[in-house]
This record gives C-alpha cells, structure tokens and sequence, in this order.
C-alpha cells in the first residue's frame, strides 16, 4: 500500500513537470520513461500484476462450483475449448449466446451461463472488479501470436460495418467522430494528450493495458468509453453493441499485429 | 437567537428556490443512443474523406450560414477579459484544448492553428463571430465543432470571445 502511495506521488510530480514550464515531451519516449521508473519503483508493472488477479479468478469457483478453468483447463491449455490465441480472433460470433462479442461481453456471458453469476450482481462495478483482470489474463494468454480476425459469420460482417459506420459517425454536440481525432489528426495534441493512431499501431494487440496517468487498468471498453466522455455524448453501457462494432472494425485493423498484453499506456 | 436561526433557514429555502435546474439536465438520463443521432450536416461529413460531396457543397454551405444567430444588442464585440476565461474554461469554450496563443495557457493543444497575434493578422470580427459560431459555414466537416449552433457558447459568450481575438488589449496580441 505504501509502495502504492509513493508511487502515486512519483507518477503525480512526473506529470507535473510536464504540465508547468517544461516543453512537451516526446510522448513515446515519456510511456518509455515512466515504464522504466515503475519498474524500478515496484519491480513488476502492475498491469502484469493485475494479469496474475486475473489469473487467480480464472481459477476460482464461482457460485456453482465451476471455474473458468472447468471449462478451458489450468492455464486455459484444456483440449477442449483452450484460449491460447483466442484473443487473437477477437471479437467473435459465438454460437452459445447468439452474439458476437469482446472479451468483456464473452466473460460475462460465461460468468452468467456457466459459473452462476447473477446478472443483475455482475452487471455493474462489482463486476468489473472481476471481468477486468480476468479480460487481461485472457488476453494475455494469446501473447506473441499474430492478431487474425475473420469476418465468416454474417454477424460479424454485420458489426464490422457497423463499427465502421460508427468509427467515421460525427455525433454530438463537439461534432467530433473517432476518425477525426484518430485518423486525421493522430499525432497532433488536444491539451497536452497526443491523439493515438490506433488503426497505426495495430491497437487490439496491446489492450487491455495498464494507463499509468490513472493507475488503472482498462479494456478497450472502458477505453471507449472514456472517448465518448471526452467528446461529450452520453457513454454507451459497458457489454453495449457499440462496443463490440467499434472493436470489431478495430480488431481488423489490427491483424497482422502481435499481441502484448498488458500494453502500457499513459 | 430564535429569529437568526429562522431568518437564516428562511434565507437559505429561498436560496435553493432560486435555483431551478436546467430542464435539459433535470429530467430523464440521455442515452448513447439519442445523442448519436445525427443532423443533416453531421450525415454528410460522416466519411473517411470528412468532405461535403461537390454536388451538396452549395446547399450545405447555405443551410450552415442560416444556423448563425448574433446577440440581441447586434454587438459582435464584447468583453476580453470575460473572453480569456471562455477560453481557457474547459467547460465552456475549451478553444485551448486545440489553440495556443494565450501566453498563459502552456497546457494548450495544436489541433487547431496558434492564434497568437491573431488580431494583427486577421482584421474582420465578423467573421470571426461567425466562424467560431458556425465553422462548418465556412470550413465544410472541419474538426472545429460548431460552439453557436450546438448552444455550447450564446451568442454574447462568442463576441467576448471575439474581442479577445482582436482586441490589442488582450494577451493574444501583446
């Protein structure tokens, strides 16, 4: 807890510096130097830490008496039905829920269907409590393996063009769309924020990531929707189809890339 | 004693009787998908090239130049100062996040150009009322949201905003 706290105030004064006076740093450089510092401070990145929560849950039992690993064995290594790779070919038509899904909707839709979990107990913070660090072990599991996601299924065409539809949709009252800001204007900075090039960096492959200015780790749910706050519309509900469609156009985006996760990101 | 506590509880109801919510905000919770729903200007700047198609440039350009309002007073010119802290509220204006020029605000974004010296360059405040009201009026599908038609700014919070642009008063052109 201690260690927490100083480094909270270290990553604090860190930012500081950039606020007040000092030109603006070389944003790569600054994600390498706090990396650096936090793994001096701690000796491990908390979002490899987090991975290990994840890892923990993965291996509990849930209300019925099954874990994860009931299903996908230790480690998720089982015969049947393993997730080595699985998030690679994310998000996905699953025949179970008759949905396509992210990770986060595919691990609630399994805590509800399989381990016993009450949806409405789930469905809020409490969940994400779990879902998270389960989301980042999950991903994790697919580490060092090309991402490759295939539009088969007509669901997953279907939310492909809806993600993309939603990707270049200018909405609300900043008129902003996330082609704007990411695609038009990555690079450039809104405050001291330089915009990500997400389509660039191949993004799915390093999500969920550790964001070291909220010692927080994030899915690319909570990462969506904080970019809806930012451009003031109302944020879509975590487990909502815009999530799914706008990951799906990203996940396409990024096949080809090779999975880090956690990534590291301010 | 009594009549301080009842003076003062008397004051205090009346104080919060004054304050009547903002109807928008008082009744029910907006959803993501009410506020994704787009007007006619939003549709057509909805593609990967963020452009008007030629044959709808004319029209669109006509419908935004109808969006502006000016203030009551007619005067497009306000107050500077009140204009440097719409500015650099994050809340209001929010120009910062995009524009530098304000030499106080270090935190300032590059989305948009520097404004610094604005006024010495730029010498019609019309203009710059309607482009800050509508930018779409003049720059089809910018980036620059549209602060008048949106009610993000009234239209007296853009004049103040005007003058700090122009006026050699203000920090932005000393």
């Amino acid at each position: 807890m201690v260690i927490r706290y100083a480094l909270i105030a270290l990553l604090t004064s860190g930012m500081l510096g950039v606020s007040f006076g000092e030109e603006i740093k070389d944003p790569a450089e600054e994600v390498k130097k706090q990396k650096k510092l936090l793994l001096e401070v701690m000796g491990v990145l908390p979002g490899d830490l987090i991975a290990e929560e994840g890892k923990e849950y993965f291996h509990k039992k849930g209300p019925n008496g099954k874990s994860c690993a009931s299903c996908h064995g230790k480690d998720g290594k089982g015969e049947k039905m393993p997730l080595v790779g699985a998030y690679a070919t994310m998000p996905k038509y699953y025949k179970d829920i008759d949905k396509v899904a992210d990770l986060d909707l595919r691990i609630k839709s399994c805590m509800e269907k399989y381990l016993g979990y009450d949806p409405k107990k789930i469905s809020g913070k409490a969940g994400r409590k779990i879902i998270v660090p389960l989301a980042t072990y999950v991903a994790s599991l697919s580490n060092g393996m090309k991402f490759n996601v295939k539009l088969d299924h007509p669901k997953e065409k279907e939310m492909f063009e809806k993600g993309k539809e939603l990707w270049y949709a200018r909405v609300g009252k900043m008129d902003f769309s996330c082609a704007m800001c990411h695609d038009k204007y990555g690079g450039y900075r809104i405050r001291l924020q330089t915009l990500a090039k997400p389509k660039e960096s191949k993004v799915m492959r390093y999500w969920p990531a550790y964001r070291y200015s909220k010692d927080k780790m994030w899915t690319m749910e909570d990462r969506i929707r904080g970019c809806y706050k930012q451009i003031k519309v109302t944020k879509p509900p975590f487990y909502h189809w815009a999530h799914v469609a706008l990951q799906m156009y990203m996940a396409v985006n990024s096949n080809g890339g090779v999975v880090e996760v956690p990534g590291f990101v301010r | 004693m009594k009549k301080w506590i009842i003076s003062v509880a008397g004051l205090i109801v009346g104080i919060s009787l004054l304050y009547v919510p903002d109807t928008a905000e008082a009744g029910k919770k907006r959803t993501f998908e009410e506020d994704i729903k787009q007007d006619w200007a939003q549709k057509v700047c909805s593609n990967p090239e963020s452009k008007v198609p030629p044959e709808l440039l004319d029209k669109f350009l006509e419908e935004q130049k109808k969006l502006i309002k000016y203030p009551k007073s007619g005067n497009i010119y306000g107050d500077w100062k009140r204009g440097e802290k719409l500015f650099s509220n994050p809340k209001k204006g929010n120009c910062y996040a995009c524009h530098c020029g304000d030499p106080k605000e270090l935190a300032c974004g590059n989305l948009g150009p520097n404004l610094k010296g604005y006024g010495k360059k730029k010498k019609d405040p019309e203009y710059t009322y309607r482009k800050i009201y509508n930018s779409w009026a003049y720059v089809p599908c910018s980036v620059m949201y549209r602060a008048g038609v949106h009610g993000r700014l009234t239209p007296e919070e853009i004049a103040d905003i005007v003058a700090y642009l122009h006026s050699p008063e203000s920090p932005i052109n000393k």
